[in-house]
């Protein structure tokens, strides 16, 4: 004979209980995780020591005033002007061939060396030179290149 | 072979299938191509402009031109370009591309692909707002005209698709918009909460809004910084493409947080399929998909928005024993055991057969089988039932009489693809609505025709082209009648009779005393009305029957069922596609439930347990010794608790204290127990009434397969974590097994699949493998294939041919004369079954918040009751305390309660009792007469204002595009605007 039950005696999990699972389930994760862990200790630490940790955290707390005081100040005319130069630079760079790049960046290096090797060897450099070194094809490679950029540029001024 | 077509496309020769579509094409061969408003199942709506083509030098849309022999076509031609182009800065004048912060940006947002696919950089045409405010009535979404694009997919789909027609565009108004019932806001108009709408918008005009807020990182951000935020990206300007950019990296981070999980819907037997999309144990909303074999996009309102009882607070997360006076959390370990002890003690003192076993049909197919095997195996009786001996049985018994497998003739296609529906004692606007859509679109579009016969005028009858409405239980006169009258006119089919069925002469002398005049006496129908029907039938290519619960639960469905049968087998209409028998099921896997053999008399798949042969190969699967006789069904076992021979009972997720017929005695009979196991997620009264209460999981909380109307089985994956200390029901079967010292080791359902299948002939060709993702298999064939459509090799007998059912009529049940009125129940559209589900959602509550008793408007005026008047309902078996509606729905004397109630104050089933079905005891739920006493006559209308039936729909023939054509400012982009009739082409609904 079985008459109908509508109560549910949960079972009375104590604040005690909670902790101590909590703790376990801590000390475990803790255990499986101890190189990272004190890794982490010491950058914190070091975080610490210089007050970084502490500028955090005022950041964060207070986040949606800084949110709301960072966006406002973002939507001003010179800001907003200065993001589109930022994105508009940005263009410019990534509708560049990165081949080109990369053979420019080199190019560069190569010829810092030489500058560098020009320097140490402190020899002094005439009109003379220079016309002959016009002569020179790889230093009229570089100043072709040098020219057309300028060309290219003012074309694009022009628009 | 079809006729083939040679083109060019951008310069290279294809040849393509004539009647196809450019768009289409390329599609099919994966090539990029622009398109926003075009879907599969919608055809062209031609309102997005972005699928412009360069065809013979002509701008074409991609979408709705048909490739022509010889035709040049160019999809990235300057000309092509540019008019996508146009066509895009169109929509972006529209919407506002704060992709980072929408709530919509999850990887899926059509404008954002389709803007980046194509490149777009910048707009000429700035957005602008259409100042209009947001329309946030609705409890389940909410509608923003300043995002929306006017692509009209949302109309096309209530219009055409879900055919609720709620959903137009004012064309001709200075700016136009979507408009709810010609300018209602959402929540006060004609809207069913399907959302579709929500599911097809391809941005963000239309948002579920459980997603408001909570599906990015950053678009839970309050108003007054999320306004300057965007503000600031558009002063900037960044052009598109770095948004894009910007949006993708923030759309791959949501990814890893949001899981997107296919299911199977649990709220009806049409088996819709879907991706839950959760993020930790929070459903932030069902995503349909164009994959799911059944529903495509559609949806209902429970699949769509009724999901809130999985993470609802009442859910029982702990095993808990009966102790006192009250229900104690317990331990696995020591729930398990008790149980194993009690029943292992009562099966030692009285037997196997003093235990019983109810199953659910809302489990999956696993657990099913391991329900029977665990009555069959462990404790040694066929005492095992399920819940579709409330509902189903007598149809699946009238399918096997005559056809040999009961299940429906063929799938969802065939109804749509019938010249001619009929719907028996079945309302599936309301109890199987995706399904009621194909055929309220098949009608609108296709010409299909509909006939509907029931007592309650709903949904359907509305929209029949021929409502009939019969007296109570006389389904079966007018049925026998029509064949009778058909084969005298000459109008069967004799030459399939010849080939293919038996019994044919016994039939005719059976069904001699149902002439016209003889059925116009017994079931009011007028005999001119019986030869239009009867005509409707000899003109439909194809004639397929629906019926339900007002065939079924009637003290001989059975034999109603038979001659649903009979009809259809005179007249051809089996053995072939678009026609045929269509028993429509109730809950997810009714179907499913009664195949995996929870029945008394079969094993898993209806194998006998009375065959020795087949019980041999049980019993050697099972090691055990299986009993020769079939056990007790439900009915049967309430019987045996009575005489006291049933001592014990294993429920598992069914409130039988409510479902039953007769609910006073059935609780009468549970309190009367030595020992109730009840398995479920929330304290039900069945659950009430137990001794050691095991929590089960929901759908989305495991894996499994469920088996639909059709007879398709579908797999659903886990899409959330267990809900406390509960556990998926297979597992705490198979623990339980264990516990009795078996050595069940289940590890996944997909392995308990595995066996059954190894059982069961009509499976053994499926596995997990088949059914993976959203494919799924029909079973219907003893060589184990897939068999959408039945019986195309011949019928499920030694012969192949099928059998005339010879099984006459039985009248309804008699009631004494006080009993005056008569009692129709049933499901709605917003809540599912008791609703101990679907009353955990406050939108549907809000909606629907409680049961009533509809009455007729001359009934109302004869008795003086209105509106809100609360009445006494009382029948034999008990009374209830309801409001009244009046509504011409119902008519005379008959009254309808829908069933959605688990409270001693209006639960219908307080009322019903009783009479059984002659062959399978189905209760004859609908054979019920009641009194009715007035006990205030003012009242709060029991249906809330806002409940979408007391609205009035806004038909028309889809989202009618060419208005906006004939606006005087609408610049053409392409070079010929032509109207694509909806649903001319239609790629899998046709």
């Amino acid at each position: 004979m079985a008459k109908p039950i509508k109560t549910i005696q949960r079972t009375e999990i104590t604040e005690e209980h909670i902790k101590a699972e909590s703790l376990e389930s801590i000390l475990s994760g803790v255990a499986q995780n101890k190189d990272s862990l004190l890794e982490t200790l010491q950058l914190l630490q070091e975080l610490h020591d210089s007050g970084i940790i502490d500028a955090l955290g005022g950041l964060v707390k207070a986040k949606d005033k800084v949110a709301k005081i960072a966006v406002g100040q973002l939507t001003r005319k010179p800001l907003t002007n200065m993001i589109n130069n930022a994105m508009a630079a940005g263009g410019i760079l990534t509708e560049t061939e990165p081949e080109t790049t990369k053979k420019l960046i080199s190019s560069l290096s190569a010829g810092l060396q030489k500058a560098e090797e020009g320097l140490k060897s402190d020899v002094k450099f005439g009109l003379f030179d220079l016309v002959k070194a016009l002569k020179d094809p790889d230093i009229n490679r570089a100043l072709g290149f040098g020219v057309n950029l300028l060309k290219g540029l003012g074309e694009g001024l022009k628009k | 072979m079809a006729e083939k077509v040679n083109v060019h496309i951008n310069g290279t020769a294809h040849e393509i299938e004539k009647g196809t579509r450019i768009l289409d094409y390329l599609l099919q061969q994966e090539m990029q191509h622009p398109h926003i408003c075009y879907s599969d199942i919608l055809g062209p709506v031609q309102s997005c402009d972005t699928c412009m083509c360069e065809v013979n030098g002509n701008i074409m849309r991609a979408c709705s031109t048909v490739v022509e022999d010889g035709m040049e076509i160019l999809t990235s031609s300057e000309l092509a370009k540019n008019a996508q182009e146009e066509a895009m800065d169109r929509i972006l004048e529209n919407h506002l591309l704060y992709c980072t912060v929408c709530d919509n940006n999850n990887g899926n947002c059509r404008v954002h692909n389709t803007a980046e696919m194509m490149g777009v950089e910048h707009q000429t045409r700035p957005h602008r707002s259409k100042n209009y405010e947001v329309d946030m009535s609705h409890p389940f979404y909410r509608y923003d005209p300043d995002q929306c694009i006017l692509c009209g997919r949302c109309v096309e789909t209530c219009q055409d698709l879900q055919v609720n027609e709620t959903l137009t565009i004012d064309w001709e108004s200075n700016q136009p918009r979507v408009l709810w019932d010609g300018g209602k806001s959402i929540n006060e108009s004609s809207c069913v909460s399907c959302g579709q709408c929500v599911s097809v918008c391809p941005c963000n005009a239309l948002m579920e809004k459980s997603m408001l807020g909570n599906a990015g990182f950053m678009t839970g951000i309050e108003d007054d910084l999320l306004t300057p935020m965007i503000d600031l990206v558009k002063t900037v300007e960044p052009d598109y493409q770095t948004i894009f950019a910007v949006s993708e990296v923030e759309a791959a981070m949501r990814d890893t947080r949001i899981k997107k999980t296919k299911t199977v819907c649990t709220f009806c037997g049409v088996g819709c399929s879907f991706e839950v999309w959760t993020k930790d144990h929070e459903i932030l909303k069902i995503e349909p998909s164009e994959n799911a074999p059944v529903n495509s996009v559609s949806t209902c309102v429970k699949g769509k928005f009724g999901w809130d009882f999985v993470n609802s607070q009442e859910r029982i997360t702990s095993p808990l024993i009966r102790k006192g006076d009250v229900f104690v959390e317990a331990s696995w370990d020591e729930a398990l055991t008790l149980v194993a002890e009690k029943l292992g003690g009562i099966k030692e003192t009285y037997g196997s057969d003093s235990i019983g076993f109810i199953s659910s049909s809302k489990m999956t197919n696993e657990e099913n089988y391991l329900i029977q095997k665990l009555s069959r195996q462990v404790f040694g009786t066929n005492n095992v039932d399920n819940c579709s001996r409330y509902c189903q049985s007598p149809a699946s018994w009238g399918l096997q009489q005559t056809g040999g497998i009961g299940g429906d003739s063929g799938t969802i296609k065939d109804i749509a693809g019938a010249g001619l529906v009929i719907l028996v004692g079945c309302a599936p606007a309301e109890g199987h609505p995706v399904l009621a859509t194909r055929i309220k679109r098949a009608q609108k579009l296709h010409g299909q025709k509909l006939i509907t016969v029931d007592v309650r005028r709903h949904e359907m009858g509305d929209r029949a082209d021929l409502f009939v409405r019969p007296k109570q239980g006389t389904d079966y006169v007018w049925l026998s009648a029509i064949t009778k009258y058909m084969i005298d006119q000459g109008w069967h089919n004799e030459k399939f009779i010849k080939e293919h069925v038996n019994q044919y002469d016994e039939f005719l002398q059976m069904i001699q005393p149902y002439s016209l005049e003889e059925a116009e006496k017994i079931t009011g129908i007028y005999k001119e009305t019986l030869i239009q029907m009867a005509e409707m039938i000899r003109d439909a290519d194809g004639t397929a029957v629906c019926w339900g619960m007002g065939v079924t639960q009637n003290i001989a469905g059975s034999h109603t069922s038979v001659a649903i049968a009979n009809l259809l087998l005179a007249t051809g209409n089996m053995m072939r596609p678009n026609a045929g028998a269509y028993p429509l099921r109730g809950h997810n896997n009714v179907q499913g439930a009664a195949d995996m053999g929870t029945m008394p008399n079969i094993f898993p798949g209806y194998q006998s347990v009375t065959d020795d042969q087949i019980r041999a190969k049980f019993e050697n699967a099972y090691g055990v010794n299986i009993p020769a006789t079939p056990g007790l069904d439900n009915i049967q076992m309430l019987e045996a608790i009575d005489e006291g021979h049933m001592k014990a009972m294993f429920i598992a997720g069914e409130d039988m204290a409510w479902v039953d017929a007769d609910s006073n005695h059935t609780q009468a009979m549970l309190e009367k127990l030595d020992f109730l196991v009840v398995q479920e997620i929330f304290l039900t009264t069945t659950a009430q009434f137990a001794d050691v209460i095991l929590p089960g999981a929901p759908s989305l909380e495991k894996d499994g397969t469920f088996t639909n109307t059709e007879r398709r089985v579908q797999r659903l994956y886990q899409a959330l974590e267990l809900t406390g200390n509960s556990k998926p029901d297979w597992m705490i079967l198979t623990e339980l097994a264990n516990k009795m010292g078996f050595d069940w080791n289940y590890s996944h359902p997909s392995e308990i699949f595995a066996e059954m299948a190894s059982l069961t002939p009509f499976f053994s060709q499926c596995n997990y493998d088949v059914l993976e993702g959203w494919n799924s298999f029909n079973w219907g064939s003893t060589d184990g294939s897939n068999t959408p459509l039945l019986f195309t090799d011949g019928f499920n007998f030694p012969d192949k041919k099928a059998r005339f059912g010879l099984f006459d009529y039985v009248a309804p049940v008699e009631f004494p004369e006080e009993f005056d009125l008569s009692l129709d129940n049933g499901r709605l559209l917003e809540h599912f079954h008791e609703g101990n589900l679907t009353h955990k959602s406050e939108g549907l509550n809000y909606k629907f918040p409680k049961v009533f008793v509809e009455v007729s408007p001359e009934l109302a005026k004869e008795r003086g009751v209105k509106d809100g008047s609360l009445v006494r309902l009382v029948s034999p078996y008990g009374a209830i305390r309801v409001p009244v509606l009046v509504t011409n729905r119902v008519e005379g004397k008959t009254v309808y309660v829908p069933m959605h109630s688990s409270s001693h104050e209006s639960a219908v089933n307080l009322l019903t009792g009783g009479a059984v079905d002659v062959v399978t005891h189905t209760p004859a739920y609908k054979q019920a007469k009641v009194r009715m006493e007035i006990l205030e006559l003012d009242g709060e209308n029991p249906l809330p204002k806002f409940n979408p039936r007391n609205a009035t729909r806004t038909p028309q023939m889809g989202l009618e595009i060419y208005r906006k054509w004939e606006r005087g400012d609408y610049a053409p982009i392409a070079s010929v605007n032509e109207h694509v009739q909806p649903g001319l082409y239609d790629g899998r609904n046709a």
